[in-house]
């Protein structure tokens, strides 16, 4: 067994999140899940917490959304590997996650996008 | 009105999102440049109270509407303030505001970009569903918002569905929404179809 | 897979069929079906007509094949939406330039002018290996030329509301509204505004000596040639009224005013419109008034206006095809002399007077 790695999970949906989550934990099952539903929540975690080895982040929240809340972990904890993991596939925002060097993954979420994020990690 | 438990409420409108998601794409493509997209709402309403929390305040709204017939019945909209709708066909076909009103050319341009945009939204539900919607053709409709969205007959005791989403264009700045209004005559058959999407699911 | 195609001639064994086969036939819109592979099943007269294709030669064929231009064209991302999933589409004439190679008539064709179309593109039958898809093709070209029709008119219409028709400049009414606006922000940004007024020179003589159609293409020429002189696209020129004009210059002193105002008197001479009857030049000349403001400082657009019109009277008064400047409450020269008190105040009395 890998070594038990910390995923962060930002989205809204209390459905994407759970999906996430039992899609990470069938394939890792010792590795560790924190949960956030906005950019606030996940700001004041990741001042608390060591970083986690990877963040998954939803676009489209209440309040600020996902992409300018990557450009502000990426001010400050500019290694973490981030993966956005939304259903809004505009091409301007497959560019900016590209210039914030964030991953960009399409919904609907399944096994294939999980691994895709993962790899993010390596 | 609860009708539906959070579970099944977060799933319709993550179904939901990624049809806007893909709509937005199509309209992006459109107008080349970004679409920003509002959180949506899901109310589940009264007939009365429904045309209450549409938006446009009683202004005049043009829309593009299609009906889609399958797990559920829906009355896809694309609407705008009427002046935005001038703005926003003017600027996609790039003439010049002459005109008070919409030519008949322009009408049916707007029809056709509200079909595109409203196809694009329901494919990827229909996939989600892996059901078949028929899909009637784009209409242009102009009035209040409850007409648009096609509630001037009432239908009392009914319940209403109504998902909103505002679309804003980036740099030009015209805002309209994407609504979906089902009047649920079978919650059991509604609530069915969301459960077997959810016991699909990964667990 | 029954073809569609000949339904009209097996419509004779089958009366049930006859009718619709016939209606299909006779419309006046261009019908064509396609199974769900693509394949041309039913193709009407109307089509076949415009077109200039024989119907068999359609039927059995695929689309793509029928009509080559249609690969990759929005159409064909249409119809494939529509055999797959069962959603309609609506192409419109505005969005979809003449999608099928259709001709309105053999005229038409020849001076290679396409059909102007409308094209519905529908779902038959469910499921999709049995699906059918028809597409309804429109011809809106009087339509379209209906609407193009009235929009040139709305542009002539808006067109004369900025512009004088004789002459091409801009008309008063325009520039009422436009130095509303350039006052305001004259007043906000605290920077001068000048003002011009023009008056061709004994131009009443010159109509007598030359008739009005003639005097009409004078004043044309005086105003293209004056307008030639404003290089700023913020600078104005319209026609006040007859023979007078009147020019707004935006962010510009009394100094840059004058040189515009030098430029124009050149401008309009150089033109070398005859003028027999004149005492001043064997040219159409002008007369120009120049007066600056800043509106920041409580000018306002009336009084600049009525000190530009002070100062062309004087200018007309000291003997016409000259330029007199309105500052410091006095008249002066273009190389800033000064135009006596005793003189003032007869320009004055004449500007009362008229």
């Amino acid at each position: 067994m890998t070594s038990p790695k910390t995923v962060l999970i930002v989205d809204d949906s209390r459905l994407s999140r759970m999906i996430i989550k039992a899609l990470i934990l069938e394939m890792h099952p010792n590795w560790i899940l924190l949960e956030t539903t906005n950019a606030e929540q996940t700001i004041a975690l990741l001042d608390s917490i060591a970083q986690p080895d990877l963040i998954t982040l939803d676009i489209n929240m209440p309040g600020m959304n996902g992409l300018s809340l990557a450009a502000i972990i990426r001010e400050t904890w500019d290694a973490v590997p981030i993966a956005v993991i939304t259903a809004n596939v505009q091409e301007s925002i497959v560019k900016k996650c590209a210039e914030l060097q964030v991953g960009f993954i399409e919904k609907p979420i399944d096994a294939n996008s999980v691994t895709k994020a993962l790899r993010f990690m390596e | 009105m609860f009708l539906l438990n959070e579970l099944q409420q977060d799933s319709l409108l993550e179904i939901f999102n990624i049809g806007v998601g893909k709509a937005a794409s199509a309209l992006s493509k459109m107008t080349s440049e970004e679409i920003l997209l509002s959180v949506p709402t899901l109310q589940f309403l009264e007939w009365d109270e429904a045309k209450q929390h549409l938006p446009g305040n009683g202004k005049i709204i043009c829309g593009v509407s299609q009906r889609f017939d399958g797990p559920f019945t829906t009355e896809a909209v694309l609407m705008f303030p009427e002046e935005k709708s001038l703005e926003f066909i003017r600027y996609i076909l790039r003439v010049d505001s002459l005109l008070e009103q919409l030519t008949e050319m322009e009408q049916e341009a707007l029809c056709e970009i509200g079909n595109i945009i409203l196809n694009a939204c329901m494919a990827p539900i229909a996939d989600i569903f892996s059901a078949e919607f028929h899909a009637t053709m784009p209409e242009f409709r102009m009035g209040t918002s409850s007409h648009v969205l096609n509630m001037d007959v009432p239908q009392p005791n009914r319940v209403i569905m109504l998902m909103l989403v505002q679309l804003q264009m980036e740099k030009s700045k015209i805002d309209g929404y994407l609504a979906f209004l089902s009047v649920l005559p079978d919650m059991q058959r509604f609530t069915a179809n969301i459960d077997r999407f959810i016991s699909e699911l990964p667990k | 897979m029954v073809s569609l195609g000949s339904i009209f001639d097996k419509s004779f064994e089958n009366p049930g069929l006859h009718l619709p086969a016939l209606v299909v036939r006779e419309a006046q819109m261009g019908l064509m079906v396609l199974d769900h592979d693509g394949t041309v099943v039913l193709f009407n007269d109307w089509l076949a007509k415009a077109a200039s294709l024989p119907v068999e030669y359609a039927l059995g064929n695929n689309l793509l094949q029928v009509f080559p231009g249609l690969k990759g064209s929005r159409l064909q991302n249409a119809v494939e939406t529509c055999l797959q999933r069962g959603f309609p589409a609506l192409l419109s004439q505005s969005l979809n330039r003449s999608p099928f190679p259709l001709f309105v008539s053999e005229e038409e064709h020849k001076k290679g002018v396409l059909m102007e179309q409308l094209i519905h593109v529908i779902p038959l039958g469910g499921g999709e290996s049995q699906r059918y898809c028809l597409i309804q093709i429109t011809n809106v070209s009087e339509a379209v030329r209906r609407e193009k029709i009235l929009l040139d008119q709305a542009k002539e219409l808006k067109r004369n509301l900025i512009t004088d028709g004789m002459t091409g400049v801009y008309s008063r009414r325009y520039w009422e509204e436009k130095s509303l606006i350039e006052f305001r922000k004259a007043r906000r940004d605290c920077s001068p505004v000048s003002v011009m007024m023009l008056d061709v020179d004994l131009f009443k003589s010159f109509n007598d000596a030359y008739g009005h159609p003639e005097g009409d293409r004078c004043l044309t020429r005086v105003a293209k040639a004056a307008a030639s002189a404003l290089k700023r696209p913020l600078d104005i020129l319209a026609r006040y009224g007859g023979e007078e004009f009147v020019a707004l210059l935006p962010g510009t002193n009394l100094e840059g005013a004058a040189v515009v105002a030098k430029r124009i008197l050149q401008s309009v001479e150089n033109a070398h419109i005859p003028h027999v009857k004149s005492s001043v030049s064997p040219y159409v000349t002008v007369s120009i008034g120049v007066s600056c403001g800043f509106p920041s400082e409580g000018e306002s657009q009336e009084a600049i206006l009525s000190e530009a019109d002070q100062a062309l009277y004087a200018a007309k008064y000291l003997g016409r095809n000259r330029i007199i400047l309105y500052k410091e409450k006095g008249f002066f020269t273009t190389d800033n002399i000064k135009i006596d008190d005793f003189l003032r105040d007869d320009i004055c009395g004449i500007t009362h007077i008229v």
